[in-house]
């Protein structure tokens, strides 16, 4: 039996949400920036044990503004990929705004912190400032896109969360 | 009083100020309106005049102000209208070219109705593609049917899309009034999306052609009965679709119902558009042309209008590319068409051929052991081996064996058989039958019997009867015996002829006769004649004449045994094969050679083979005691065959495998290791079936699971099944020893377990004997 779940990623302008799904989806990184227009979505099967997970990936348009992100689209949402840009501390400010607007629009559910770009050097986000978040309750993985560090786990961990729930 | 009637006249000639009236003015406007319309009629040339003068002064503000009321009246008969003429105007461009649409106008003529009525009754052609059931909260795909043959693209993407494309218009177009509005229908090329929402599930269903408004109704209907069937599944909702397997025949109803009136190909069609949009492309061009020489000369300085003009132009430009573009894509079909057609003749034919091979091959091998039962019947004949000879070879057979001197010319048996002799190319060894019949004709050349004495066989041995020269029996009772390997030889009731001789000039040395004597008894030595007497000028005494089987004792042995003196011994020995079954267990470990894991045991009258040893070996030694040891018992029933075992072995690895379908589906999707195993294993059953001589018949069992009865049912089964038999004999090795067949095995329509694992195809490996040995079970 088939299940189909609805992941949104989330996350500031040109912090990675398209390179992580395309990461994820065919293991192809392109450095071309893309900006995505409206909606992207993707799919990809992931196998948890004996069950298989369908995941429908929305990749929604990301601009600083948050009035872009339409919460018509975060509906029916299992789970969430919120995605922060590791060298612009900025870009987590917008993460805890998309997330409060999430919960306002669809409540809680399973949902991970990305903190994305991980491959370079220049860090803001640096390990004191992942702590808190961690204990504030956020789930965070240092992820990139470029090198493929920690993403196939990110969605399996969502996923795993989801399933469970 | 006085001062009051004062105010009361006063009031009443007072007229009220502005500020007292609009107190009451609502109030008073509400009750007239209420008690008559004489208000509406007193207000409205003041209405119509203000509105008036305030579209001259500023006309933008007041279409502001209706345009939400306006706007969506508008475009809704806008829609209607246009969707129309678009269908018709297409529809006539799609038939008018045509003998139908000649045939229509015709019809439209005589029965007096407008020519595009009967186009519209005759054009109600349409196919529903494709249907997707979707959720509406989470835009995740319940359900995805597709009509036979239709190839869709990734399902859940399209679904995930739709439901996006639904929000997006719902955010961007908000519209008061309709609740939720949806997105009703959509075209994209020739197909038209026509969508059927409710709360909580929508239905989209893909439909090639003009559908009638009835089937909007039927897609509306199901959507409303699965809210009823599966309402609260669909609200608790959280990605797993198993649920909705029961509402699936409801939605393969607004697949299957659709009837097509009179399918054209999509060739045709494509054809006929291409034409169409080359004709038209030409006529505006012509058209266009025209007017822009009249227009050129008149308005010469309007760049306006020229601007438009090009624009008109790069259109008409556009039309002649993408006919262009058409022309290739038909031609580039018809090119993969043919491709596709050359490639299947080209398989057919090369399997044609390998099937021809193979039968020849069996009429063959059917001829070859037709020869070899002819020869083995024949006395005095054993056939050891046979063989076909190589292709192109002079002769066809190969015929190894032994051979009784006194038997028939193995050729002449072959001719009477009805073979050509020709063809046989044969090796024969000499050897000495246990046939009575030949070991009659044996003693009687060997022994040259006087014409007073008769030899007979009474079933047991063989006796001489009569009166002979006392020399002749001395000399029958030590050589006859080994001429009758397998029987005894009687010479007690012979006469002798002559009277004893008293001690002459030539005794014969006793220990002579007693090495003559052993010689005699001696399995595989068989004396032929005998001299002796005086020293011969070799110096030797006892001149021998005889045959010797290789497998027998060394005669220089016996010698010693008898403590006689070999100097004094010339002896002359011809190779033979005995039949002797004192040797049998000696000559059949030399000449079996039994491999490394089989021992071979027994006397001269059973010979008993334990161990493993190949099929090819096991089949060898049968034919072998049967023409050596005829009345010997054989027992293999301890051989293991290891061909057979590694068949059986194969066999059930096969059997243990099972591959899965998606939903309703019958797709064999290998993956490559999955290709490459079940390659390699077809390839093993293969070789171990030709090594065991075995035909191997595989069964594919096509499965189907509970929800799956209401889908195609057995029909599943058997595609699945089929595929999987062509899979099979795709990666079978060329001209594989066995055959797959495909049947389905889904009897019972209720109780089947529901689940992806019980939707597969399993196997069945069934073996039988090529020839010889049916049962398969060892003697
Ligand atoms: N070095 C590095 N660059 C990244 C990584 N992820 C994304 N980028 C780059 O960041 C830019 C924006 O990425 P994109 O995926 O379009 O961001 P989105 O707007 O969130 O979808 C692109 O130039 C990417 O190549 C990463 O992990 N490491
Ligand atoms: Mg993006």
């Amino acid at each position: 039996m088939s299940v189909r779940k609805k992941i949104c990623m989330l996350g500031g302008f040109a912090v990675g949400k398209t390179s992580l799904v395309r990461r994820f989806v065919s293991s192809i990184f392109s450095d071309t920036y893309q900006t995505t227009v409206g909606v992207h979505i993707e799919k990809k099967d992931v196998q948890l044990g004996e069950r298989e997970v369908t995941l429908m990936l929305w990749d929604l348009h990301g601009e600083d503004e948050l009035q872009s992100v339409r919460s018509s689209y975060l509906r029916g949402s299992s789970g969430l990929l919120f995605v922060a840009d590791g060298t612009r501390a900025a870009t987590l400010d917008v993460v805890l705004a998309l997330r409060q607007r999430a919960r306002d629009t669809i409540g809680d559910v399973p949902a991970i912190l990305l903190v994305n770009k991980c491959d370079l050097p220049e860090c803001e986000l640096d390990d004191e400032r992942l702590q808190a978040l961690q204990d504030e309750g956020w789930t965070v993985l240092r992820t990139s896109a470029k090198t493929g560090e920690h993403v196939e786990q990110a969605f399996v961990e969502l996923t795993a969360r989801m399933v469970a729930d | 009083m006085g001062d009051e009637l004062e105010r009361l006249q006063e009031l009443e000639s007072r007229r009220p100020t502005a500020d007292e009236i609009s107190d009451v003015l609502p109030d008073a406007v509400a009750l007239r309106s209420q008690r008559d319309s004489e208000l509406d009629g007193a207000l409205s040339p003041t209405i119509e005049g203000s509105l008036e003068r305030a579209v001259q002064r500023n006309p933008q503000r007041i279409a502001d102000a209706i345009f939400p009321i306006i706007g969506p009246a508008i475009r809704k008969s806008m829609r209607a209208a246009l969707s129309s003429i678009v269908e018709g105007f297409n529809r006539a461009l799609e038939e008018s070219f045509t003998l139908r649409g000649l045939g229509w106008r015709i019809e439209a003529w005589r029965s007096g109705t407008p020519y595009p009525e009967v186009v519209l009754t005759h054009s109600l052609v349409y196919r529903v593609e494709q249907l997707f059931l979707i959720h509406e909260r989470t835009g995740v795909q319940l359900e995805h049917l597709t009509a036979p043959a239709i190839q869709a693209q990734d399902p859940d993407l399209v679904t995930a899309m739709l439901s996006a494309l639904q929000a997006f218009m719902r955010d961007s177009f908000p519209q008061e009034g309709e609740q939720r509005a949806t997105l009703n229908h959509f075209e994209f090329g020739e197909l038209r999306f026509e969508v059927a929402a409710g709360p909580h599930a929508t239905l989209a269903a893909v439909v090639r052609g003009t559908a009638p408004s009835a089937y909007r109704e039927l897609l509306q209907d199901t959507i409303e009965r699965i809210h009823t069937a599966v309402g609260p599944e669909l609200v608790e909702f959280d990605g797993d679709t198993g649920p909705f397997l029961r509402i699936h025949d409801l939605l393969e109803e607004c697949l299957a119902e659709q009837r097509v009136q009179h399918q054209k190909s999509r060739f045709a069609s494509f054809a006929k558009r291409a034409v169409a949009v080359l004709l038209l492309a030409l006529l505006a061009t012509w058209i266009i042309s025209t007017l822009w020489g009249n227009w050129r000369e008149a308005q010469a300085d309007d760049k306006a209008a020229a601007a438009r003009l090009e624009h008109a132009f790069k259109s008409v430009e556009e039309l002649e590319a993408q006919a262009a573009g058409t022309q290739q894509l038909l031609a580039r079909l018809a090119a993969d068409v043919q491709r596709l057609a050359d490639e299947e003749e080209r398989a057919r034919q090369e399997r044609a051929a390998a099937d021809g091979r193979r039968q020849v091959l069996d009429a063959r091998r059917a001829r070859l052991s037709e020869l070899r039962r002819a020869l083995d019947a024949e006395p005095g004949l054993a056939v050891t081996a046979t063989e076909l000879a190589a292709e192109g070879a002079a002769q066809a057979f190969v015929v190894a064996g032994l051979r009784d001197p006194h038997a028939r010319a193995p050729l002449t048996v072959a001719a009477q058989a009805g073979f050509d002799p020709n063809l046989i190319d044969a090796h024969w060894t000499p050897w000495l039958s246990p046939a009575p019949d030949l070991v009659l004709a044996r003693m009687r050349e060997q022994l040259a019997p006087p014409a007073t004495v008769s030899l007979a066989y009474d079933g047991e041995r063989v006796s001489a009867h009569g009166t002979a020269p006392r020399a002749w029996i001395e000399r029958a009772a030590l050589v006859g015996p080994g001429l009758a390997p397998t029987l005894s030889f009687d010479t007690t009731a012979l006469q002798p002829s002559d009277p004893p001789v008293p001690a002459g000039p030539l005794p014969m040395d006793p220990a002579l006769a007693d090495y003559v004597r052993r010689l005699a008894d001696e399995p595989g030595l068989v004396v032929l004649d005998y001299a002796m007497g005086d020293p011969l000028p070799s110096g030797r005494q006892l001149v021998l004449e005889g045959l010797r089987d290789p497998d027998a004792r060394d005669p220089l042995e016996v010698a010693r045994d008898a403590a006689l003196d070999t100097t004094r011994l010339h002896a002359l020995w011809t190779p033979y094969e005995s039949g002797d079954p004192v040797l049998l267990l000696a000559k059949a470990r030399r000449q079996l050679a039994p491999p490394a894991g089989v021992v071979l045991d027994g006397d001269g009258r059973r010979l008993v083979a334990s161990g493993r040893a190949p099929g090819d070996w096991i089949r060898r030694a049968r034919t072998w005691v049967t023409a050596h040891a005829a009345n010997a018992s054989y027992d293999d029933s301890a051989v293991v065959d290891i061909d057979r075992q590694e068949l059986d072995e194969r066999a059930t690895e096969l059997e243990l495998l099972a591959f899965y379908f998606e939903l309703a589906d019958h797709d064999v999707d290998l993956s490559d290791t999955e290709r490459a195993d079940l390659t390699r294993l077809l390839r093993q059953l293969d070789d171990a079936a030709r090594r065991s001589s075995r035909l191997v018949r595989i069964v594919v069992h096509g499965h189907i699971d509970g929800s799956e009865t209401i889908r195609g049912g057995v029909e599943v089964a058997r595609r699945r099944a089929g595929a999987m038999a062509q899979e099979l004999e795709r990666l079978a090795p060329a001209g594989a020893v066995f055959t797959s067949l495909g049947v389905p095995t889904a009897d019972e329509q209720d109780g089947l377990p529901v689940g992806s694992i019980h939707r597969k195809v399993t196997f069945e490996v069934i073996t039988f004997g090529a020839d010889s040995d049916p049962s398969g079970t060892p003697r």
